[in-house]
């Protein structure tokens, strides 16, 4: 089930898997960023999320501050009972490098990881 | 930690540049500063993030300050200009042994004449020249010697005339400093100064002649420079095309060019804040080149082989004779002479970063 939806991401919840999945396309500007981000944070209060994915592929890059912020709620998103994240790998070669920048502000546990595409990513994350 | 393959940042600034200077959006603008902020992370141990740095400060004047500000972490690289200036006559080898063969050849060029005129183009503060006359004193033949010096800026001027003056030397020494662009002299007194004197005359030009805007002015200069019929004609420069006017080859060309340079900068052995201080110095360059809008850009170097074009339609041609004395250059670079340009090449690895060229008159070649 479609859980929030803008022209930058859509997420979706599938309620069999437990599996939460934003799929971002194109720029975000800084405003839409946070609130897709706060949107998942949310609904993971609220719901028994247990995977989580990324789907980065078509995502433009966001800036430092962005990164950094979604670095900043993943202690959330595991409080909140996420088990396992995947990411999967953007096209763009500075979404990469925003992305790169995320996981060394955190020091990503082995719990979370990245992909090229996402049936590797979901095969993964449903072995957790 | 999980990691994955992280993209250089080369294939990311590419990408900048691709959308610079004609369509910068907000979209562009958080590249810029998603780069920056990667470079910024780690830059004082890695050129290539440092060179990239330097990419990005040349073009955020066109697009607009954003959160980061480069200067606060550039700054702590700033090395005083006299220990700059040290380092690079002293240490860096594209300056240091360009130096030396240039000057060790026009002594071969010499012999045994007892009087010369020498023209000195972009005489700077006069580093060259100095060295040359030192090596100079110890000819037993020659009894005068003519030192036409040319720059445009007094202060430089000052200070290579101050030098030279110091020079113990042993023959009549008159220096002549001409403050003025080389493409604004007064070609005809020049050849009166010549006339006066009556030695051979030997030209050289070290980094100047890229100064000169226009290809107009590039080939007149050359062909007043034969007019005046010298023994030798040798010319110093940067074999890379920033005369480019498409910005993306320039980009290319430019990056290839510096990342070369601060690979040998790496290996010089001195102190990490030298050499970024090093790196810095050639990010003035790099604005120039990158930052700078094409009426005003002084950085216009040119590859060899274009100079020994002008060169030839001018009435000169390249002689494959420099002195090999200083060709032990260390740091891995190689002198190569190129056949096809009639250019020695200080290379390296796969790239030929500065050319010298050895040129004399084409006695077949008819003048205006």
């Amino acid at each position: 089930m479609e859980i929030y939806s803008s022209p930058v991401v859509r997420i979706e919840f599938d309620t069999t898997k437990k599996l939460l999945l934003q799929k971002w396309i194109g720029f975000a500007s800084s405003v839409q960023f946070r609130e897709a981000i706060d949107k998942t944070v949310e609904f993971v209060k609220g719901n028994q999320v247990k995977y989580m994915m990324s789907d980065t592929t078509e995502q433009k890059p966001v800036g430092p501050e962005e990164s950094k912020y979604a670095a900043s709620v993943m202690p959330q998103l595991f409080g909140g009972g996420v088990k396992a994240m995947a990411f999967v790998m953007p096209k763009n070669v500075i979404t990469k490098l925003a992305l790169s920048s995320f996981a060394k502000e955190k020091g990503m546990p082995d719990n979370v990881q990245y992909f090229d595409n996402v049936a590797e990513a979901e095969t993964w994350l449903l072995k957790h | 930690m999980q990691t994955f393959p992280v993209p250089t940042v080369y294939e990311a600034l590419n990408l900048v540049m691709k959308n610079f200077p004609d369509n910068i959006s907000q979209e562009t603008r958080v590249e810029v500063e998603t780069l920056l902020d990667h470079c910024l992370d780690g830059l004082s141990a890695c050129s290539e993030k440092f060179l990239t740095t330097l990419f990005i400060k040349a073009i955020r004047k066109h697009i607009g300050p954003s959160g980061t500000d480069e200067h606060i972490y550039l700054k702590k690289f700033e090395v005083p200009q006299i220990e700059l200036f040290n380092l690079l006559i002293e240490q860096f080898p594209f300056v240091k042994k360009c130096h030396e063969i240039i000057n060790d050849t026009i002594l071969e060029v010499v012999g045994d004449a007892s009087n010369i005129v020498i023209i000195d183009i972009g005489t700077g503060m006069g580093v060259q020249m100095n060295s040359l006359l030192k090596k100079l004193s110890a000819s037993k033949t020659l009894r005068r010697v003519t030192l036409i010096g040319i720059e445009p800026f007094s202060e430089a001027l000052d200070h290579a005339q101050s030098v030279i003056s110091k020079v113990s030397c042993s023959f009549a020494l008159n220096f002549i400093p001409v403050r003025s662009f080389i493409e604004e002299v007064d070609f005809e007194w020049i050849g009166v100064m010549i006339q006066r004197s009556g030695g051979d005359l030997v030209i050289n030009e070290s980094l100047a002649l890229h100064h000169i805007k226009q290809q107009t002015d590039r080939h007149r200069v050359i062909k007043k420079l034969r007019g005046l019929n010298p023994k030798a004609f040798f010319l110093t420069e940067p074999n890379v095309d920033h005369y480019e006017p498409d910005f993306q080859r320039r980009f290319q060309n430019c990056y290839q060019h510096f990342y070369h340079v601060f690979q040998v900068i790496d290996q010089l052995p001195v102190d990490e804040v030298k050499r970024n201080g090093l790196k810095l110095f050639f990010g003035r360059e790099i604005d120039d080149i990158i930052g700078g809008n094409e009426m005003d850009r002084v950085e216009k170097h040119e590859p060899a082989f274009r100079w020994i074009e002008k060169l030839l339609v001018n009435g000169f041609k390249p002689l494959n004779r420099f002195s090999k004395g200083a060709f032990n250059l260390g740091y891995g670079i190689k002198p190569e002479f190129d056949d096809f340009s009639g250019s020695l090449g200080l290379r390296f690895k796969n790239e030929t970063v500065i050319s010298l060229i050895h040129a004399v008159c084409d006695d077949e070649f008819l003048l205006d």
